[in-house]
C-alpha cells in the first residue's frame, strides 16, 4: 500500500496493526472461545482406560501338591457391573489339556500395570461350539463369597456386530503375556466376514490386526467402544501345530520346575472373533439368571453311530447358499469379479469341540482372510457344511481350500476365479416339494411331509440336447434303490424341469439327497428331510405344544398352561413328534420378551414318533417375569412355537446398568500438608438434588465412596452426561465440603478428576 | 544509655470488695459456661432423628446426621458418615423363621453366614441379653475385618466389632446389629444403647 | 546596656521526660507486621516454588515456624524490655508459666476432652461458634485469665499499658503451644499453609487475651463493676469462637473441576483483619484512658 508518508508512517503502521491483532486477540479470548483440537482419542467415543479396566485376564487353577497351579490362560471382559465376564469357552472349560478347579479373575487396577488377581468366578453357561461362555464373579480371591450387589464394577455394552462394516475400525484389548505385562490394545479394520451353516453370514468377523493368542477371549471394540467381537481361536496345541507351552510353576510338587511339570499352553496369533452378536443371548440370561435346561424324554435315547473318527469329504463349491444352507449350484471356476464363494463339504462323527481349520491359499500363497484359524466345531454330528464368504471382492487367482481336524488334513479343493464368464450347462436351485395335480411342486422346499413321492424342481441353464446327464437319490447316505437315473438331455437349453421319486411303501422319515450331474461331473446337489405328516403341502413334525412348570403325571397329560406366578423356578415345554427319523436336524430357540436366548442344532435322539418330549429352561432363584416362547424349526419348515407369560409377561426395567457415561474419581487431601486423607467419605447426590435437598437419605444418592489409604476415591457408578451433580464430602476432624453445580457436559469423554482439599478447625 | 534502675514492686494492697467478687463471679461465670458447653455438647453428640416404619412395627431414634438407608435386605440402616475408616453403623433387619426357631439358632445361622462373605470373621462370645423392654434376646459379639469392595481402591482392612441383638417375635427374628471399628468400640458403645432405650417393635 | 544572647532567639525547648517503658504497641506492630509479610512471604514461596514436604520434614519446619512468633518476641519485646529504664520483670516467669500451664491442662483438655472436631466440624454457623465459645474460647479464655491473675494483676499492672504487655506475652505463650502441638503431635503441615495458620493462631489469641487484660485493667485503674470481668471472660472467648467459625467458613470455599474448594488466604486475610481491628480498639481504649487521667476531669465528674 502506497503512503505518502516516511518512515515514521511506516512505524505508525505496525504499531497501529499491532495495536489491532492484540485487541483482536483480546476480543476473541472474552468474546469467543480458542478450541483447541482434541487429539484422535478423544475426539472418538473409545474409553480407553474403562476398557481396559473392564478387561481381564483368566486364568484356569487347579489343585496341585502344595498348592495351586495355572493351568490355561486367557482374556475375558465385563459385560455387567456385578461381574458376568464374557470369554471363550475353551479358556474356562475343564479339559485334559486344561484341567481347571477354579478361575482365577486378574483385573487392572492401574492403568500401565499388570493385572492383580482379585476374584474367582464360576462359569454360569457356555457353548462349546461356538466357543463362547459367560462367567460371574462369586468369591473375593480370598475365597469369601461376594455379594453381588455391592459389586461395581467397569463394564462395557454388547454393540451390534450385524451393523460393521468393511474396513471399519476395530480396536482389540487382551493381555498378551501370562499376567506379567498390563493390557494391551491392537487396532485393525475389518478385513471380511465368513459365513458357516447352522449361523449365517456373520459366523466370523476377520481382521488384519495382530492379535496374540493369550488374547483369545478379549474384547474387540468399535469406534463407539461397544463390544462387537471376541477374539477366537481354538486351545493352543489342539490343532497340530507346534505348541508354545510355558513351564513357570512347580506343579508335581519335587521342588524344580522342568520338562515333568505341566506348561501353560500359549496359542499363536489370531485374526478371526466370533461376533458380539452369537453372544448375546448368553449375556442375557446370565443377566436375568437363566439357564438351558436342555431336553428329555421318558424313552430310550437313539445310541450315536459309534465312536468312530470325524471326516469331511465331497468338497465342492457354490457361488451362493439358498435360505435353506444348501448350495444354488456346483462351480468348478468364477468369472472375474466374483464377490461371492462358499466351499461345501459333508462331515461326519464330528462332536463339539472337536478342532477344525480351513487354509486357503491364492496362487500358493496363503490367504488369512478367506481362511478360518483353529477353531471348535459348532454344528451337529453329520450333515452338509460350509464355509465361505459373500459381499467381498475375490481376487483372481488359483485358490486351493484345506480342511484339517485336529491339524491333521481331510480334504482339499481348488477353484480358479478370473477371465470372463463362461456359459456352461448348469443346474442349480434344486427345491422340493408335492407335485400338486398342476403338476406343480408345492411345499416349504426342503422337508416334505411322509408320503410315497418327493419331487424336485430344478433350473437348468445353458443345456445342449443330447449331452448326457443323471439323476442319483441318496437316503441317509446310501443310494435309494433305482434311485440312480441316467439320460440324455433333450429339454432346451434353459428352463426349470420337475423330477421325482417315489415308494409304493412309503418313503421313509430321515434325510435324502439328490444329485445331478452332467457329463458325469456334479453340477447341482441338495438335501431334503421327510418328516411329519401331512398337512396340505407342508409336513406337521411337532404338535400338541404346551407348557408346565412342573414334570408330574398330572402335568405332562394336562393342556399346560399359557400363564404362571414369577415364582417358578423352571419351565417346560411338552410336545408330542411324528415321523422324524434320528439324527434329523432340528433346532430349538428359547426367547424372552422376543429376543433369543438360547439356540440348539442337534441331531434328533428320541425314535421316531411319541409325546411328551419336554425342552426346558430354568433359573437358580426364580423366572423373571416375562413373555417366554420355545420355537422349534426342522429345516426350513415354518417354526412352530408355544409361548407363556410369567409373572406380568414383561422384564422388569433395570436401571443405572449402562456403560455409557462418565466416571467421577478424584483425591481427597489435607489442605496443610497435602497428604491424602483416609477414610474420608464422598457423597455424590442424584442430579435432581441439590446440596440443600439433602437430608442424610441414602435414596438421595447417587454413590458414595470412601477414600483409600491416600484420599483416592472413586465413583463406582458411571455418570449420565448432560447433568448437574452436587458433591458433599465428610471426613473425621475436617470441616465439610459441598459444592453444587459440578457438570458433566453432554458431550464429556474425559473422567471427571476432583482434587479436594480439607481444613481442620484451627 | 544509661543504667538501669530497679524499681521495686509497690506494696500490696488488699482487695477492695468489688474485686474480689468481681473474680469469683468470673470463675463462676466461667464453670457456668462449661457446664453450659458440655451440655450443649451432649446435645449435639446425642441428638437423634425419629425413623418409623409400621409396616414393619420399627419405631426408633437413630443418631441425627447419619446416613439412611432403607433400600437393602433390612428395615433401615444409619451409618455415621463422618466415622475415620469403618462408618459406624446401626440396622434393624427382620428375617422370616419357621416355627421351631430360636434367636440362638437364628445367631448361629448368622455366624455360618457371615464366615461365607466378612475376612477374619471370628464370634467373641454369645449370650442371653434383655432388651429394655423386657424381651429376652441373644446378643452376639463378633469382630472381623472390613475390606474395600471396589478392587481400584487401597485401603487397609480395618478391624470392626459388631454387636448383633436377636429376638423373635410375631414369627420372626428381629436383628438389631452395631458395629464400629474396634478403637473406638468403647467409646460409641452408648450409641447402640441409647438406640436400645428408644426402640420400639410393635 | 542592652546584650544580645543568641541563645535566646529559640525558645527554650520544653524540658521532655523520658519514658521509661517499652513501648508495647510499637513493638508490638513490628512483631505483629513481620509476622504477616513473613506468612505470606514463606506461603507465596511455597507455592512459587511446589516445595512439598514429606511426613519426616514436616513437624520440624513448622515447629521452626512455630517459634517464629516467639523469637520476634524476645527479640522485639523482650529485648526492647531489657533495654528500657523500667523493664516489666514479669513478663517472661509470665510465658513460662503459659506454656507450662497450657501444655499441661488447657490444650489436653480442649483436645481430649472437650475434642471440638468430633462434634463441632460438622456443627451448623450459629452453633459452632456458641460450642466455640463456651468450650474452647471459654478454656484459653480462663486459663489466660487465671495466668494473669496469679502471675501479674494486681502488682505488676502499674500501668494500663502493662495489661497488654502481659496479656500479649501471655497469648503469645499459648499461641506457641498451639503451634507447637499442631507440628509435632498433628504432623504440622506444608510450609506455606503452616505459616499462615501459625500465624492466624498468634493473632486470635492475642486479640481474644486484649479483652480479660483490659477488664482486669479497669479493674485496678478504673471504677470496677461485679460483673464485667465475668462478661469480659465471655466476650473474649466469643472472639474466639466468633473467629473459629468464621475464618473456617472463608477458608473452606465451593470446588468443581479444577478448583480444590480452598481458600486459605480469606481465612488468613480475615484474622489479620480480626487481630490488627481488636487491637486498634483497645490501643485507642487504653490511650483515651490514659489521655483522661492527664487532663483533669470536669467538677462533678469522676
Amino acid at each position: 500500500m502506497k503512503t505518502s508518508f516516511g518512515g515514521s508512517n511506516s512505524s505508525w503502521r505496525r504499531w497501529n496493526c499491532s495495536k489491532w491483532m492484540v485487541v483482536l486477540l483480546l476480543v476473541g479470548l472474552i468474546v469467543g472461545r480458542v478450541d483447541v483440537p482434541r487429539s484422535a482419542a478423544a475426539q472418538g467415543s473409545l474409553d480407553a482406560d474403562n476398557i481396559a479396566r473392564a478387561t481381564v485376564f483368566l486364568a484356569g487353577v487347579y489343585d496341585v501338591p502344595g498348592g495351586r497351579a495355572i493351568s490355561c490362560v486367557g482374556t475375558g471382559t465385563f459385560v455387567s457391573s456385578d461381574g458376568l465376564i464374557l470369554t471363550n469357552a475353551h479358556n474356562v472349560t475343564d479339559s485334559v489339556r486344561c484341567p481347571v478347579d477354579d478361575i482365577a479373575v486378574s483385573l487392572t487396577l492401574r492403568l500401565g500395570e499388570p493385572p492383580v488377581p482379585t476374584y474367582y468366578a464360576e462359569v454360569v453357561d457356555y457353548n462349546l461350539g461356538l466357543d463362547l461362555a459367560v462367567l460371574r464373579v462369586a468369591r473375593e480371591i480370598d475365597g469369601r463369597v461376594i455379594d453381588r450387589s455391592m459389586l461395581s464394577l467397569p463394564f462395557v455394552e454388547l454393540g451390534d456386530s450385524n451393523q460393521l462394516r468393511l474396513d471399519d475400525t476395530i480396536t482389540v484389548f487382551g493381555y498378551p503375556g501370562l499376567g506379567e505385562d498390563p493390557v494391551e490394545s491392537t487396532r485393525g479394520t475389518v478385513v471380511g466376514f465368513l459365513a458357516e451353516a447352522n449361523v449365517g453370514e456373520r459366523a466370523w468377523i476377520k481382521t488384519e490386526a495382530s492379535i496374540p493368542g493369550v488374547m483369545s477371549g478379549g474384547g474387540a471394540f468399535d469406534s463407539q467402544g461397544r463390544l462387537i467381537g471376541i477374539p477366537t481361536t481354538a486351545p493352543a496345541g489342539t490343532s497340530g501345530t507346534a505348541l508354545d507351552c510355558r513351564r513357570v510353576q512347580d506343579t508335581n510338587g519335587d521342588s524344580l520346575v522342568d520338562s515333568r511339570d505341566n506348561c501353560i499352553p500359549v496359542a499363536g496369533f489370531i485374526n478371526a472373533l466370533r461376533p458380539a452378536a452369537l453372544a448375546r443371548g448368553l449375556v442375557r440370561a446370565a443377566q436375568w439368571g437363566i439357564r438351558d435346561r436342555g431336553h428329555q424324554f421318558s424313552g430310550q435315547v437313539v445310541a450315536p453311530a459309534g465312536d468312530s473318527a470325524p471326516t469331511f469329504g465331497r468338497l465342492f463349491f457354490s457361488p451362493a447358499v439358498n435360505e435353506a444352507g444348501l448350495p444354488t449350484t456346483r462351480v468348478t471356476q468364477l468369472p472375474a469379479g466374483a464377490n461371492s464363494l462358499y466351499l461345501f463339504f459333508d462331515f461326519a462323527n464330528m462332536r463339539p469341540g472337536t478342532v477344525y481349520e480351513l487354509r486357503v491359499t491364492v496362487n500358493g500363497i496363503p490367504n488369512p482372510r478367506f481362511s478360518l484359524s483353529p477353531a471348535l466345531w459348532s454344528g451337529p454330528e453329520r450333515g452338509l457344511w460350509y464355509i465361505g464368504s459373500s459381499g467381498q471382492p475375490w481376487p483372481n487367482g488359483t485358490y486351493e481350500f484345506t480342511l484339517f481336524i485336529e491339524g491333521i488334513p481331510v480334504g482339499d479343493e481348488r477353484i480358479t476365479i478370473g477371465g470372463p464368464a463362461q456359459a456352461t450347462p448348469q443346474f442349480s436351485d434344486i427345491a422340493f416339494g408335492l407335485l400338486d395335480f398342476r403338476g406343480n411342486v408345492v411345499g416349504s422346499g426342503y422337508v416334505l411331509p411322509s408320503g410315497n413321492v418327493a419331487s424336485a424342481l430344478f433350473i437348468y441353464r445353458d443345456m445342449i440336447d443330447g449331452i448326457p446327464w443323471e439323476q442319483v437319490w441318496y437316503y441317509e447316505g446310501v443310494e435309494v434303490p433305482n434311485g440312480r437315473v441316467a439320460g440324455t438331455w433333450n429339454l432346451g437349453p434353459n428352463g426349470s424341469t420337475t423330477i421325482s421319486i417315489s415308494n409304493a411303501q412309503g418313503l421313509q422319515p430321515g434325510r435324502y439327497r439328490l444329485e445331478l450331474s452332467i457329463q458325469g461331473a456334479l453340477s447341482a446337489t441338495a438335501d431334503f428331510v421327510i418328516a411329519g405328516a401331512q398337512q396340505g403341502a407342508f409336513a406337521q413334525v411337532f404338535e400338541n405344544l404346551r407348557v408346565a412348570n412342573l414334570l408330574t403325571d398330572e402335568t405332562l397329560g394336562s393342556a399346560g398352561s399359557t400363564s404362571f406366578p414369577n415364582t417358578i423356578t423352571d419351565l417346560y415345554a411338552l410336545i408330542d413328534w411324528r415321523l422324524l427319523a434320528p439324527n434329523t436336524p432340528w433346532t430349538y430357540r428359547w426367547l424372552l420378551d422376543g429376543s433369543t436366548l438360547f439356540e440348539h442344532t442337534e441331531g434328533w435322539v428320541a425314535p421316531e414318533s411319541g409325546s411328551n418330549f419336554w425342552i426346558a429352561l430354568g433359573s437358580d432363584l426364580h423366572l423373571p417375569d416375562g413373555t417366554y416362547t420355545l420355537e422349534l424349526r426342522v429345516g426350513d419348515l415354518p417354526p412352530v412355537t408355544v409361548s407363556a407369560r410369567v409373572g406380568l409377561g414383561q422384564l422388569p426395567v433395570v436401571q443405572g446398568n449402562t456403560a455409557s457415561g462418565v466416571r467421577m474419581s478424584g483425591q481427597i487431601v489435607d489442605a496443610q500438608t497435602g497428604e491424602g486423607i483416609p477414610g474420608a467419605l464422598f457423597i455424590l447426590l442424584e442430579a435432581e438434588f441439590s446440596v440443600q435437598d439433602f437430608v442424610w437419605d441414602e435414596s438421595q444418592i447417587f454413590g458414595v465412596s470412601l477414600s483409600d489409604s491416600q484420599g483416592r476415591f472413586e465413583i463406582a457408578r458411571l455418570l449420565p452426561r448432560d447433568a448437574l451433580y452436587s458433591v458433599v464430602v465428610v471426613a473425621a476432624g475436617y470441616l465439610p465440603v459441598s459444592a453444587d453445580g459440578i457438570v458433566v457436559e453432554a458431550d464429556a469423554q474425559e473422567p471427571v478428576i476432583l482434587r479436594l482439599e480439607m481444613n481442620r478447625d484451627l | 544509655m544509661e543504667g538501669r534502675l530497679v524499681f521495686p514492686l509497690p506494696p500490696e494492697e488488699p482487695l477492695s470488695r468489688v474485686q474480689r467478687w468481681a473474680h469469683a463471679i468470673a470463675v463462676l461465670t466461667a464453670l457456668l459456661g462449661f457446664a453450659l458447653g458440655f451440655l450443649l455438647k451432649a446435645q449435639i453428640v446425642g441428638a437423634t432423628t425419629p425413623f418409623r416404619d409400621l409396616a414393619a412395627g420399627v419405631l426408633a431414634q437413630y443418631p441425627a446426621g447419619w446416613l439412611l438407608d432403607t433400600q437393602g435386605d433390612y428395615v433401615f440402616r444409619a451409618r455415621d458418615p463422618g466415622a475415620p475408616g469403618y462408618r459406624t453403623t446401626l440396622q434393624v433387619a427382620l428375617v422370616p423363621i419357621g416355627p421351631d426357631a430360636t434367636s440362638r439358632s437364628i445367631v448361629d445361622g448368622l455366624t455360618l453366614e457371615r464366615a461365607q462373605t466378612l475376612a477374619g470373621y471370628q464370634v467373641n462370645g454369645t449370650e442371653p441379653f434383655t432388651l429394655p423392654d423386657g424381651d429376652e434376646a441373644t446378643r452376639l459379639e463378633y469382630a472381623y475385618a472390613e475390606t474395600e469392595s471396589n478392587p481400584f481402591l487401597q485401603s487397609l482392612p480395618v478391624v470392626v466389632r459388631g454387636v448383633d441383638i436377636v429376638t423373635i417375635k410375631r414369627g420372626q427374628a428381629i436383628i438389631i446389629t452395631f458395629r464400629v471399628e474396634q478403637d473406638r468400640f468403647e467409646d460409641e458403645f452408648w450409641r447402640l444403647e441409647q438406640f436400645l432405650a428408644t426402640l420400639e417393635l410393635l | 546596656m542592652t546584650t544580645f544572647d543568641a541563645s535566646l532567639l529559640s525558645p527554650p525547648s520544653p524540658r521532655e521526660d523520658v519514658y521509661p517503658y517499652r513501648r508495647v504497641w510499637r513493638t508490638t506492630a513490628y512483631e505483629t507486621g513481620v509476622l504477616i509479610a513473613g506468612a505470606l512471604a514463606v506461603n507465596l514461596a511455597g507455592s512459587l516454588l511446589d516445595i512439598h514436604l514429606d511426613a519426616r520434614q514436616r513437624p520440624l519446619v513448622t515447629a521452626l515456624l512455630a517459634l517464629m512468633p516467639l523469637a520476634l518476641w524476645l527479640l522485639f519485646s523482650y529485648r526492647g524490655e531489657r533495654r528500657a529504664r523500667r523493664p516489666r520483670e514479669g513478663l517472661l516467669p509470665s510465658i513460662v508459666v503459659s506454656i507450662l500451664a497450657a501444655n499441661a491442662a488447657t490444650a489436653p483438655f480442649v483436645d481430649e476432652v472437650i475434642a471440638p472436631e468430633t462434634w463441632l466440624s460438622a456443627a451448623s454457623g450459629l452453633v459452632r461458634i456458641l460450642g466455640y465459645t463456651l468450650t474452647v474460647g471459654l478454656a484459653f479464655e480462663f486459663s489466660k485469665y487465671l495466668i494473669l491473675r496469679v502471675m501479674a494483676w494486681p502488682k505488676r499492672f502499674e500501668r494500663r499499658i502493662d495489661a497488654v504487655a502481659y496479656s500479649l506475652a501471655v497469648s503469645l505463650a499459648f499461641a506457641t503451644v498451639l503451634n507447637l502441638r499442631f507440628a509435632l503431635l498433628e504432623g504440622g503441615g506444608q510450609p506455606g499453609a503452616a505459616a499462615l495458620r501459625i500465624v492466624s493462631t498468634v493473632l486470635v489469641q492475642q486479640a481474644a487475651g486484649l479483652v480479660v487484660a483490659y477488664r482486669l485493667m479497669v479493674l485496678k485503674f478504673g471504677t470496677p463493676r461485679l460483673f464485667s470481668l465475668a462478661i469480659s471472660l465471655l466476650a473474649g472467648s466469643f472472639l474466639i469462637g466468633f473467629h473459629t467459625a468464621f475464618r473456617a467458613g472463608l477458608t473452606v470455599g465451593s470446588f468443581g473441576v479444577g478448583a480444590t474448594g480452598n481458600t486459605p488466604l480469606l481465612g488468613f486475610g480475615f484474622s489479620v483483619a480480626f487481630g490488627v481491628a481488636v487491637f486498634a480498639l483497645f490501643a485507642f481504649l487504653i490511650a483515651t484512658a490514659d489521655a483522661r487521667d492527664v487532663r483533669p476531669s470536669a467538677p462533678g465528674r469522676r
